[in-house]
């Protein structure tokens, strides 16, 4: 049997000037950090990983300040830091961390919450009005004019580390339908 | 909700419960840990901070100027 001859190879195949362009996915622009910017963020991180931290509470029967282990500012905490600010009426936190005065309030609900345990506010916690006066009566004792800036230089901290970890997705190009 | 999501993500990588996520777990150690587990689903993440980026660091030397 006689197999049909091959063409031979002559001119390449011309595809002509249209080719197909590959599909190109969203962009995702990376910046140039600079090395000393990314070190130290990054050591931020890991401070705030570990972080401890104590705040002097007024012992009463002994007469002195005794320092306290507070607790971790925890997301339990955090939500009910946000539901205080809101019954008491405060301004929007932007607004309040712009001067340290400001801010004192919320500080000393951080330290207050970060030195109680749930058992200390489950009766307070159907009574916000109560809930508020039970703090600023704590405050009046435990953060003493002479302690406001360190109050509010802790409770910062302690704000500001609880965010520090807090990544996010990256942009992607794929759609998400879901809507949640 | 943020919360719901943030101690369903932990509780689910290291079987800790609520309770301890809600009331124990700081933040700062547990949105590490949602950063990790993110990670070794795949997701790519990053880090939402003004000094990482060039329009950030434009928008610090702004605001420090006006300060």
């Amino acid at each position: 049997m006689n197999t049909p001859p091959i063409p031979a190879a002559t001119t390449p195949l011309n595809l002509g000037t249209d080719q197909p362009i590959p599909k190109r996915g969203k962009h995702v622009h990376r910046d140039a950090v600079p090395t000393k910017d990314l070190e130290l963020a990054q050591q931020e991180r890991d401070t705030a990983f570990e972080a401890e931290h104590t705040w002097p509470i007024w012992n009463a029967a002994l007469k002195t300040w005794e320092p306290v282990v507070l607790h971790g500012y925890s997301s339990g905490r955090e939500a009910l830091f946000y539901k205080l600010r809101a019954a008491d009426g405060s301004l929007p936190l932007s607004r309040t961390l712009e001067q340290l005065t400001t801010f004192l309030s919320d500080a000393i609900r951080i330290l207050w919450l970060c030195s109680h345990d749930p058992q200390d506010w489950r009766a307070l916690r159907g009574d916000l009005a109560l809930f508020l006066e039970a703090i600023e009566a704590w405050g009046d004792v435990n953060v003493p004019r002479s302690k406001h800036v360190e109050a509010v230089n802790l409770a910062l901290q302690i704000y500001n580390e609880a965010g520090i970890n807090q990544a996010v997705p990256e942009p992607s190009d794929k759609e998400h339908a879901s809507g949640n | 909700m943020a919360e719901a999501q943030y101690i369903a993500v932990i509780a689910h990588g290291t079987g800790w419960t609520e309770d301890y996520i809600r009331w124990h777990l700081p933040l700062a150690r547990g949105r590490a840990y949602v950063h990790a587990f993110r990670l070794m689903e795949g997701e790519a993440m990053m880090w939402p901070d003004r000094r990482l980026s060039e329009t950030g660091r434009w928008w610090e030397r702004v605001r420090h100027r006006f300060n």
